[in-house]
């Protein structure tokens, strides 16, 4: 990268987060939808408890604390969904207000658009989890002592290989220009396999064994296994490695299925939607 | 001199038959363009078409082959040279804006080349896109939700002015464009003219040697579409070349050194616009509208030398007929006509000779009217 | 209602139920969704009951019955027509605001109430076909055994579709001025979701939040028809719930129409009809 390209990624970051706070109403929900979410799941545990411990629950994964085993792994479900939205959805959304094609026009590789619009979806996915975390500990009084670095290393190399899955994912999106079924549903599954609500060996057996192909369920299991004392599913180490193998293979994949989409696109020429 | 622009024997096939995605999918999206076309063609034109036949002129099936195929662009070859405005004129779904798509890299020719300052537009296409300003049809290509000043602001920076020029560069263009007193709102309170104009300024951000403008006045009041042809003549002055598409004809005369009239994807004429109105066998255009000629114009063919029939009109329920024609001899030949006319016992209901259009030399060219 | 008035709500009935067939993301709705939505909480109930079922007795405790899939479903079913009639009944104005139709329709001389409940009606069939297929898909992949009287759970559905609908008109009028619902929508979708039972007896909740609970017609249905399809229960043991219902369907109507009456107005007088 020239010196040049770091300008043009910091006037894409800058573009992206400006328009972030220019809808306010939904920078707020998207604090306020993962919580949503958990209300059902917390109070369903509720119901199925004694005196605040969860009998059920303790015996499958090895915790009480059912709280921070679904906030955890809504934490990193919500990586799924950012980036299944962001760089499919958003990417959608400037086929259709035609400012992809003035993007596209512009002297410089389409990966800088990419690279600066996950910089922004990862940044304020961040911040969102900070705002669970907060709401949640407001809510819930939901605490997390143990240290927070391990758990992190897993979770960055996570974060990076969902990204590069998400560059794939844009290719996809510019292909069949129909995002919004595809991300809906495609959140929700992944999200169901990869067990952020619960550990993956609830699932029926064949489920479970497409989970289990998915390097976000070592990482959801990992983090859990290290912040709250869960029974892992394998070792941490293993899991770890996983990640990291997983992070390289799909920064190449999304790059090489972007790449040949790409040039599909512009033979078909369907870069804005008419 | 080298062309900024040079189109060789270009070409683009669409597959009719897309691959992959749901059948209902297809269905419903081509039904919706369907739609769309219609949209565009009756907001351009409040003349309904006087043969529906040619709504989408330029989805011309290749039957021959018997393959599913659009030609879209069939064969276009031209040059366009700095300081020139070079006029793309032709009715919609001609192809024109397909053209200026492949050239700005946005769309692969199926064949042929292109080249911008001798920069292939598929094999370089990034040096190609640093000499170009574009301004794509519509006035969607802009964020919404930034202010004038924002939007320019980023795409400086993707164009690759240097940072400490970006500030006086977009000033300079906002003031250019009318746009300095509005430039920090935000675009969606734009109106069509000044978003049109902000486009124009994020084209000429890189100031590149190379413009296209695709439609660029559609849609806008004719005030603003004529300030916005002022400026299109300074950007000439200044040395660039400019392409521009519309199917507006007395914009494309107004504006243009050479025009290409473009239909179904070919050229079918190319020159000067007093070149091509020369094409048309006399300097007067002439209109006749007439009762009781029932359509036919025997008649006065017959009676009258060299008459050269442009275009024929029949309203069914007024029973009038409106012809367009020139005459070889003007002046000697008036005196046939109106005997002809006396002798056939036709009721004279207009009468007007003008200077020939663009308009009259595509309908001689085309037998159809721009706007049908 | 004279006779135009019924004939053309059966137009738009007609035309809306054409396009719908031709529009093919009801595949989604109509058939992913159902079979896929519950999973997640099925998935999860299973988990809290323990590998042994170590918890259903806690579960039996608070909710009277100890099929948690039956529970789940008759909480997620009505959520799930919710949130469809929402986006789609909820945005149908919009949306034929954005194509033009709208104002097309507007001008001719037909009564523009009798096309809100033409489309209504429609939104009522889809209702019940989704409910079908979802209830089919339940049998299939979560062993869902319907017990209780189908013809007591049917009308109790059908009444609950009732504030629904007037939700929904609440929603598409609403949307005609200000545009962008969508974060609104799922907002108040969330509400439902959070607070009206769907995977739980509101009995857990605090005791502040159950008020909330009792005000959203929703939680009446769900908790009658938990009643009457999981215990067994007939008329007569939901007659506080039903009575809820019907006092809430006519608030929400009423809402909704005066809503669309006002949007109606705002449209005339600011001439935004066709805007977008």
């Amino acid at each position: 990268m020239q010196a040049q390209d770091w300008y043009v990624l910091w006037a894409i970051v800058r573009k992206e987060w400006r328009i972030f706070l220019r809808y306010p109403l939904n920078a707020l929900l998207r604090i306020a939808d993962p919580l949503i979410w958990l209300t059902p799941v917390y109070f369903m545990s509720l119901s199925f408890s004694v005196n605040g411990r969860a009998p059920g629950f303790e015996a499958f994964t090895g915790t009480h604390n059912f709280l921070a085993f679904i906030l955890l792994g809504n934490i990193v479900g919500s990586y799924i969904s950012a980036v299944l939205w962001n760089m499919g959805f958003s990417l959608k959304q400037e086929m259709e207000q035609g400012t992809l094609e003035s993007l596209w026009l512009t002297p410089n590789s389409p990966w800088l658009h990419l690279i600066g619009r996950s910089t922004v979806s990862v940044l304020v996915t961040g911040l969102n989890t900070l705002g669970v975390w907060l709401a949640a500990y407001l809510l819930f009084g939901f605490e997390i002592t143990s240290a927070l670095g391990p758990a992190l290393l897993v979770l960055i190399p996570m974060v990076i290989a969902l990204y590069g899955f998400g560059i794939a994912y844009a290719g996809i999106v510019l292909y069949l220009r129909d995002a919004v079924t595809l991300s809906d549903i495609g959140t929700y599954t992944l999200q169901i396999l990869s067990g952020i609500n619960f550990p993956v060996t609830a699932l029926p057996r064949p489920l479970m064994i497409v989970g289990l192909t998915l390097p976000m369920t070592y990482a959801i299991d990992a983090i859990r296994a290290l912040l709250i004392g869960t029974t892992p599913l394998v070792a941490i180490e293993v899991s770890l490695a996983i990640v990291l193998i997983s992070m390289f293979v799909f920064l190449i994949l999304g790059r090489v299925v972007f790449e040949r989409i790409d040039t599909r696109v512009r033979k078909m020429g369907t870069l804005s939607t008419h | 001199m080298e062309a900024a622009v040079a189109a060789v024997d270009l070409r683009k096939h669409f597959p009719r038959k897309q691959v992959g995605g749901n059948i209902l999918v297809r269905r419903l999206r081509r039904y919706v363009k369907h739609r769309r076309t219609k949209e565009v063609q009756t907001g351009a034109s409040p003349a309904p078409a006087a043969d529906g036949q040619t709504k989408t002129a330029g989805t011309i099936e290749d039957s021959a082959a018997g393959d599913d195929v659009i030609l879209a662009v069939d064969g276009v070859s031209f040059e366009v040279n700095p300081g020139e405005v070079f006029g793309f004129l032709g009715p919609n779904g001609a192809g024109k804006t397909t053209t200026i798509r492949m050239l700005a890299t946005l769309l692969e020719p199926t064949s042929g080349h292109a080249y911008i300052c001798g920069y292939d537009v598929t094999k370089q296409s990034r040096e190609v896109r640093r000499r170009l300003g574009v301004v794509l049809a519509g006035d969607r290509s802009l964020y919404w939700k930034l202010s004038g000043r924002e939007n320019l602001e980023f795409f400086a920076t993707l164009y690759h002015v240097p940072r400490r020029q970006i500030k006086g560069r977009v000033d300079e263009l906002l003031e250019r464009t009318q746009l300095a007193d509005r430039a920090d709102e935000l675009v969606e309170r734009y109106s069509t003219g000044m978003r049109q104009r902000l486009s124009l300024a994020r084209a000429l951000l890189a100031d590149p040697p190379v413009l296209l403008l695709d439609e660029p006045t559609l849609g806008l009041d004719p005030q603003a579409a004529r300030n916005l042809r002022a400026l299109v003549l300074e950007l000439k002055q200044e040395g660039r070349a400019i392409l521009l598409t519309t199917h507006y004809m007395e914009e494309a005369d107004f504006l243009s050194d050479r025009i290409a009239i473009i239909d179904h994807g070919k050229i079918i004429a190319l020159d000067t616009p007093s070149g091509l109105k020369s094409r048309l066998t006399s300097d007067r255009v002439f209109r006749l509208e007439v009762a009781g000629l029932h359509g036919n114009i025997d008649c006065l063919v017959e009676r009258v030398p060299e008459l050269n029939i442009v275009e024929l009109r029949q309203d069914e329920e007024a029973e009038t007929t409106q012809l367009t024609f020139t005459m070889m001899d003007g002046q000697t030949n008036t005196a046939a006509l109106w005997q002809a006319v006396a002798a056939a016992g036709l009721m004279v209901l207009n009468y007007t000779v003008k200077a020939p259009t663009l308009e009259d030399v595509f309908i001689a060219l085309t037998g159809r009217g721009l706007r049908d | 209602m004279t006779a135009n008035d019924i004939r053309t709500a059966a137009a738009v009935l007609r035309k809306d139920l054409i396009v719908f067939r031709r529009y093919p993301t009801w595949i989604v709705s109509l058939l992913i969704w159902p079979a896929l939505f519950p999973a997640m909480y099925v998935f999860m109930a299973r988990t809290l009951s323990g590998p042994g079922g170590q918890a259903v007795a806690a579960f039996q405790s608070v909710s009277g019955t100890d099929d948690y899939i039956g529970f789940l479903l008759f909480g997620i079913i009505p959520w799930m027509i919710l949130n469809t009639t929402l986006w789609d009944f909820g945005t149908h104005l919009r949306t034929e605001q954005v194509r033009g139709t709208l104002e097309a329709t507007w001008t001719t001389p037909a009564s523009r109430l009798s096309m809100l409940i033409g489309a209504s009606i429609r939104q009522l069939v889809i209702s019940l076909l989704f409910l079908t297929i979802t209830l089919f898909m339940a049998c299939l992949l979560y062993g869902f055994e319907l017990r209780g009287d189908p013809l007591t759970l049917l009308g109790l559905l059908s009444l609950s579709l009732l504030p629904i609908i007037g939700l929904g008109m609440l929603f598409a009028s609403l949307i005609l001025w200000m545009k962008e619902t969508s974060s609104l929508v799922v907002i108040v979708r969330g509400i439902f979701m959070a607070f009206a039972g769907m995977t739980y007896p509101i009995e857990v909740l605090p005791a502040r939040m159950q008020i909330l609970s009792k005000a959203l017609p929703l939680t009446h249905a769900i908790r009658a028809m938990r009643l009457v399809g999981l215990i067994g229960v007939g008329w007569n043991d939901v007659k506080y719930e039903v009575m809820m219902l019907a006092i809430l369907s006519v608030v929400f109507i009423a809402m909704g129409l005066m809503a669309f009456r006002l949007a109606e107005r705002h449209g005339q007088s600011t001439g935004t009809l066709g805007h977008y």
